[in-house]
């Protein structure tokens, strides 16, 4: 038996502003070894990977892309921890060649900190494209960090890239020539501070560093400053850090000083277009006030059908699944025991197949909109409908997700993935199930037609304020007590529109069907079997199950809301499955009978539906049900929480159980209240 | 007369050209502008400047949406006629 020699592993972190190319140069280097998960305790994605070189193993972290390393954002902060306390042993940040000036302002803020840099000058082709040509040896000597010309779309530089990571761990100094000269900014005051806080300063935070944030005001370290020195001692600081206004933009000035001085010389511009070429002919129209919303919305639509014809590759074998299960619910019954018959034919197949639809669902999503943000246009959407999210509280990206609820809510809460920032993200995607899809829609117009025919209109109106004061509350709530944080106004680029690549595309829409299949799929499984087993027993027949006994037990509750068993039970079911509901309805109220005892199994059970579209309004008519009571019912079922899939989908997104079943909670009492309050005013006006 | 003024970045009309000289506003929001190229001394070009709308501006290569709230807080030098 052989002994492997231990090869140890390095550590790189990448680094960079947003649309630099820097999940390319990720999905590059690591291949299909990647790991998605969250960061610790935090709803922001770590992506993480393994690339083998030269008989070495590199653990690469894909750090969250920013603009900066200051304490603004989660994001930010979680890129500097890792460069500060991890320590790895490379810190590689991806620049677009296309942009320098603006795009090394994140290697001005890392080669402040103790780590070996290296610079991956991306873009290059698109730099060339625009007529700059940069002189990457001289901006080598100027930087003092080795500099790597890469097109990772294009695959070009990655043997570059990690024979000069090699070369830069190997190294014993690392120093960059020249760093930003916050001295000659600051002035003596610098000098001072640093003297004044020199011991206290925690390891492994460097001492100038954490000078120079105090100076800019950064709240984080202004903190781990304060709580390291004697209340005396901190005061001192405190006064000399009040002689000091917009330290935030010295410091930056000093950022770019230092950037300014590093590219002369550099950089050579020849056949330079004037700057309004720049502004992308398609720009004028997709910015527009009214014409940049309506093709905005234009190709929304677009892009919804497209991702469901993405989507067909795995949505049509899930779908199968669950038609095939009606048969196999037959075929099991002849040879297995009932209840196994049962248990696969309804309570796993069509959950199952269920499943494997918004699996496909979720490729086909991030295909097409994984495309549209690879080209750059959902920035441009966002900046047309900023103004409209902004009255609700939230930003322009917010629109696309939640216009997508209109369709199915677990294409909503899915596409809240395009949100960079996780607070505006987490806000969107609670929000999002109050958004009524397609299928709530159908049963909430059935029941109000049944029941108050043409008046059903005003039932419709009452509904749609009441569902945009649940938005403005629910998006009240989050951001005062919730997902707290400063609220800046929109500060947003619009990225230069890019040829797509497809690669990246492809492994994007990869990877969010894998965190689906590891969490949502399972999760919807589990609720899926358990409540079949809540419908079958304990005599595989609806009306005698747990389900039922539970619902007639707490008749009393449902009383304040005018609801008896019946309609309580639905109101549960609706919580499962809105496409189910009308179909169970069907069944516990006993205008039909299904052989299938799950919910899903309903729903797939086609005599069921045919009774209920032949004969199961007028049934309902004639059960005696009030107005008030069925006014309670559809605003209970309207503000319910949505199906099995938007709850598998929400753990997914979140990978978070709190957060998943703090929704779940706040959902279930928001439609308690509204049934309560709309069977109370029913009773009044009816 | 040619006259070089102070004047808020939201007065520059689309194509038209200025420096920045000031900033006001949160750390937050400074520090994030900072970071997409906007600082004192900064050339920036007007792009989309549309009553109440976010503006669109072009600055250090890039192009920057900025929302009214925070576009008012800047203000920028240049030369424009008076009179």
């Amino acid at each position: 038996m052989q002994i492997e020699e231990q090869t140890s592993s390095y550590t790189i972190a990448l680094a960079g502003q947003p649309n630099t190319g820097k999940s390319t140069v990720f999905n590059m280097l690591t291949g299909a070894k990647q790991h998605v998960g969250n960061w610790p305790g935090k709803t922001v994605e770590k992506k993480e990977g393994i690339v083998d070189y030269k008989e070495h193993t590199y653990d690469v972290y894909d750090l969250p892309g920013t603009y900066s390393l200051t304490a603004n954002s989660l994001e930010e902060r979680i890129a500097r921890d890792f460069i500060i306390k991890e320590k790895p042993d490379v810190v590689v940040v991806v620049v677009d060649a296309s942009q320098l000036e603006r795009s090394l302002y994140m290697v001005a803020e890392t080669i402040v900190l103790p780590v070996p840099v290296i610079i991956a000058l991306n873009m290059m082709d698109v730099a060339e494209q625009e007529g700059r040509m940069i002189d990457t040896k001289a901006l080598e000597n100027s930087t003092g960090l080795k500099i790597i010309p890469m097109v990772a779309s294009k695959k070009q530089g990655m043997n570059d890239l990690l024979e000069g990571i090699k070369d830069v761990i190997q190294k014993t100094s690392n120093d960059p020539s020249s760093i930003p000269d916050v001295e000659k900014a600051f002035g003596p005051l610098l000098k001072e501070i640093q003297t004044k806080v020199s011991g206290y300063v925690p390891s492994p935070y460097p001492e100038n560093w954490i000078t120079l944030k105090l100076l800019e005001g950064d709240k984080d370290v202004i903190q781990i400053t304060r709580e390291n020195m004697d209340e005396h001692l901190w005061n001192e600081v405190d006064t000399l850090l009040s002689k000091n206004q917009n330290g935030i933009l010295i410091g930056a000035g000093a950022r770019y000083e230092w950037i300014k001085q590093v590219i002369e010389g550099s950089v050579k511009h020849f056949d330079r277009k004037g700057s309004l070429a720049r502004q992308h002919k398609f720009d004028k129209v997709a910015t527009h006030p009214v014409w940049g919303k309506l093709i905005a919305v234009g190709i929304l639509i677009l892009g919804i059908i497209a991702a469901y014809i993405a989507a067909i590759p795995v949505l049509l074998p899930g779908l199968g699944i669950m038609i095939v299960s009606d048969q196999m619910h037959d075929i099991l019954k002849g040879v297995a025991p009932v209840f196994i018959a049962s248990m696969i034919a309804d309570g796993f197949l069509p959950i199952f197949g269920l499943a494997l639809v918004i699996l496909g669902a979720i490729g086909g999503i991030f295909l097409v909109f994984g495309f549209l943000e690879d080209i750059g246009y959902l920035a441009r959407l966002a900046y047309v409908f900023d103004p409209f999210m902004s009255r609700l509280g939230l930003h322009g990206k917010s629109f696309m997700p939640l216009l997508m609820g209109l369709v199915c809510n677990i294409m909503g809460v899915t596409a809240t993935r395009v949100i960079d920032s996780w607070r505006q993200r987490l806000v969107t995607l609670v929000m999002a199930p109050i958004i009524p899809c397609k299928a709530l829609l159908i049963v909430v117009s059935f029941i109000g037609v049944v029941f108050f025919g043409t008046k059903a209109i005003f039932v419709y109106l009452a509904l749609f304020i009441a569902m945009a004061l649940h938005l403005f509350a629910t998006s009240l709530l989050l951001r005062k007590f919730v997902v707290k944080g400063e609220r800046t106004g929109l500060i947003m680029e619009l990225p230069p529109y890019h040829k797509p690549n497809f690669k990246t595309i492809l492994g994007y829409a990869r990877v969010r069907m894998k965190v689906f299949l590891k969490h949502g799929f399972w999760l919807m499984v589990a609720v899926g079997f358990i409540t079949w087993v809540g419908i079958y027993f304990p005599r595989g027949d609806i009306e005698t199950s747990f389900l039922a006994t539970f619902g007639k037990a707490i008749e009393p509750l449902g009383r304040i809301m005018g609801m008896d068993w019946r309609l309580l039970i639905s109101f549960l079911v609706a919580f499962a499955s809105k496409e189910a509901t009308l179909c169970t309805m069907a069944v516990i109220f006993g205008a039909a009978t299904s052989a299938r005892t799950s919910i899903e199994g309903m729903m797939l059970d086609r005599s069921l539906w045919s009774a209920v579209q032949d004969n199961f309004g007028s049934f309902l008519a004639g059960t005696g049900i009030s107005e008030a009571s069925a006014l309670a019912f559809i605003f209970a079922v309207f503000f319910s929480l949505p199906c099995f899939g938007t709850l598998g989908v929400m753990y997914s997104e979140t990978q978070s159980l709190k957060w998943t079943g703090g929704m779940l909670i706040y959902y279930f009492f928001a439609s308690i209240v509204m049934g309560t309050i709309s069977y109370h005013v029913g009773l009044l006006i009816l | 007369m040619e006259t070089v003024k102070n004047y808020l970045l939201t007065s520059l009309f689309p194509r038209e050209n200025g420096y920045v000289e000031t900033m006001t506003g949160s750390n937050a929001s400074i520090g994030r502008m900072a970071s997409m190229g906007i600082t004192p001394g900064a050339a920036v070009l007007m792009i989309r400047n549309h009553k109440r709308g976010p503006i669109i501006i072009e600055v250090r290569d890039t192009l920057v949406a900025l929302g009214r709230s925070e576009a008012d807080k800047i203000k920028v030098r240049g030369e424009r006629t008076c009179k």
